[in-house]
């Protein structure tokens, strides 16, 4: 019993000590201007998706129970064919006190398209496909987000002119899924183009991660930020001129939007505490 | 603000701007992708028709088409013929076979389960040839219906598209009364996500043609 409170008390010490005032010389750097109360940033850089929808997957496997059967053709559905992208946004940061504050981030996040030859691929060859001489597949549209997120952010002063700031920002995500064309061609012929439109969908979202922000001077700051984003939107399909039951077709698409946003910030401090 | 300190700002958006612009124009490269060209769908050197009287199965009889080069080589017609009775129903069934490329020197390649696999794009059709016997007539009429032809071709399978179209890899052949003969065009079409139940989307793998000679009484 005595060693489990002195682990606690350990424990309470390393918390009392990591937000004290006192720690990593917060204060060293705050004699002349405080800390900031309100910041204003502009803020852009990689999008790094993951998951299934980063796969580029057409199908995982088919199996047939005889001879002349049509097989049945277990298609990855899953697969969003999302590459790496960029996202940009302006973002506001309220300091309540010291180490906690309110944070916003408008910003819009597209993705490249990617995997466009395993789609092309997948509905040439049989089973799976048409069995088709060629396939010529175009993407159609972004797979993007518009983010509105907002939630708190704690802050630790590691040296004069150096912060690091935990944040958790949830809110409202506007995404679109990229839709698609296929041209078939076979025996000279070439059939009239089917499509998978373009689907909008709104979700829950947020972003969680960290950002190592430095002071250029009282007024300018830039931060590198690490976060990891994520909404769930559930997007309704249409298929435009889809004739006949075959190939990869999807209705529906809900898998986790998902990955990691390494961001540069630049910040304007507004005024100081 | 010292110099310093708007040089580190300046490069420091100049970074974030190009981040972004490079993250937004690789989004943005031409998304267009071609499967490489794979030319010639099933390998189909022959069809063969087998017909079943319905009411009397000892009534057979073979037809078989060849054309070994397909690409425009001579055509073995020696086979391509059956006597169907008038007034009677046959029960069809179509082989399309490759016989270029045998499983054994006996044993030719069926390429028919390949053509049942895929049957949610392909079709058979049936017209009279009216080159030669000018008096021949073939339809194809639905289930129910019956048009004052020599030979109705009821397709008696279907596929799995919504709603089910029709193959024609298994028939029902229904003569008329009258004795006659005539060539049969059959041909089978490939129609990639444009079956519609018609003949003309699409393209033709096999074009047989057999003569039908339909008779009173069958030698």
């Amino acid at each position: 019993m005595k060693k489990k409170l002195s682990k606690v008390y350990l424990l309470v010490a390393a918390i009392c000590f990591i937000s004290s005032p006192n720690a990593f010389g917060q204060d060293a750097g705050r004699k002349t201007q405080g800390y900031p109360r309100l910041m204003i940033g502009l803020t852009g850089g990689v999008s790094m998706p993951f998951g299934k929808f980063a796969q580029t997957v057409y199908c995982n496997d088919a199996t047939t129970s005889s001879a002349g059967a049509i097989p049945t053709v277990n298609y990855n559905t899953g697969s969003g064919f999302a590459g790496i992208g960029g996202n940009g946004g302006v973002t506001a940061t309220y300091f309540i006190n010291k180490h906690w504050g309110i944070a916003e981030l408008f910003s819009y996040q597209q993705f490249s398209n990617t995997g466009g030859q395993n789609m092309a691929l997948g509905m040439q060859a049989f089973p799976g496909g048409f069995d088709v001489d060629s396939v010529t597949f175009r993407f159609m549209g972004k797979n993007q987000t518009f983010n509105m997120l907002i939630g708190p952010v704690y802050s630790i002063s590691l040296a004069k002119k150096l912060d690091i700031d935990f944040r958790l920002l949830v809110g409202f995500v506007n995404a679109s899924l990229t839709g698609n064309s296929m041209t078939l061609t076979d025996g000279g012929v070439t059939d009239p183009t089917f499509y998978q439109a373009v689907s909008w969908a709104n979700s829950f979202g947020g972003q969680l991660g960290a950002a190592i922000r430095y002071s250029i001077s009282d007024h300018i700051g830039i931060a590198l930020n690490a976060d990891f984003f994520y909404s769930k939107p559930d997007f309704t399909v249409n298929n435009i001129n889809r004739v006949n039951t075959n190939g990869r077709e999807i209705y529906s698409y809900d898998e986790p939007i998902e990955g990691i946003n390494g961001n540069l910030t630049v910040y304007y401090v507004l005024n100081h505490k | 603000m010292n110099k310093n300190s708007k040089v580190i700002a300046l490069v420091a958006m100049i970074i974030m701007t190009g981040t972004l612009m490079f993250s937004w124009s690789s989004c943005n490269k031409k998304a267009e992708y071609t499967a490489p060209i794979v030319p010639g769908n099933e390998p189909i050197t022959t069809m063969r028709l087998i017909f079943q009287n319905i009411n009397e199965p000892s009534d057979v009889d073979t037809a078989i088409w060849t054309q070994l080069n397909t690409n425009g080589g001579p055509i073995d017609f020696s086979q391509a013929h059956a006597t169907l009775k008038t007034n009677a129903s046959y029960h069809v069934r179509i082989d399309v076979l490759d016989l270029d490329f045998p499983v054994s020197n006996d044993t030719p390649y069926f390429v028919t389960p390949l053509i049942e696999a895929r049957r949610n794009f392909h079709l058979f059709c049936f017209q009279a040839n009216a080159s030669f016997y000018g008096n021949f007539s073939v339809e194809t009429p639905g289930w129910g219906t019956t048009t004052a032809s020599s030979l109705n071709i009821y397709r008696e399978d279907s596929d799995s598209n919504t709603p089910p179209l029709a193959v024609g890899l298994i028939d029902s052949f229904v003569t008329g009364s009258d004795s006659s003969a005539g060539i049969l065009d059959i041909t089978q079409h490939h129609q990639p996500n444009v079956k519609n139940g018609t003949c003309p989307p699409g393209s033709l793998d096999i074009e047989a043609t057999d003569t039908i000679y339909i008779s009173p009484n069958k030698p």
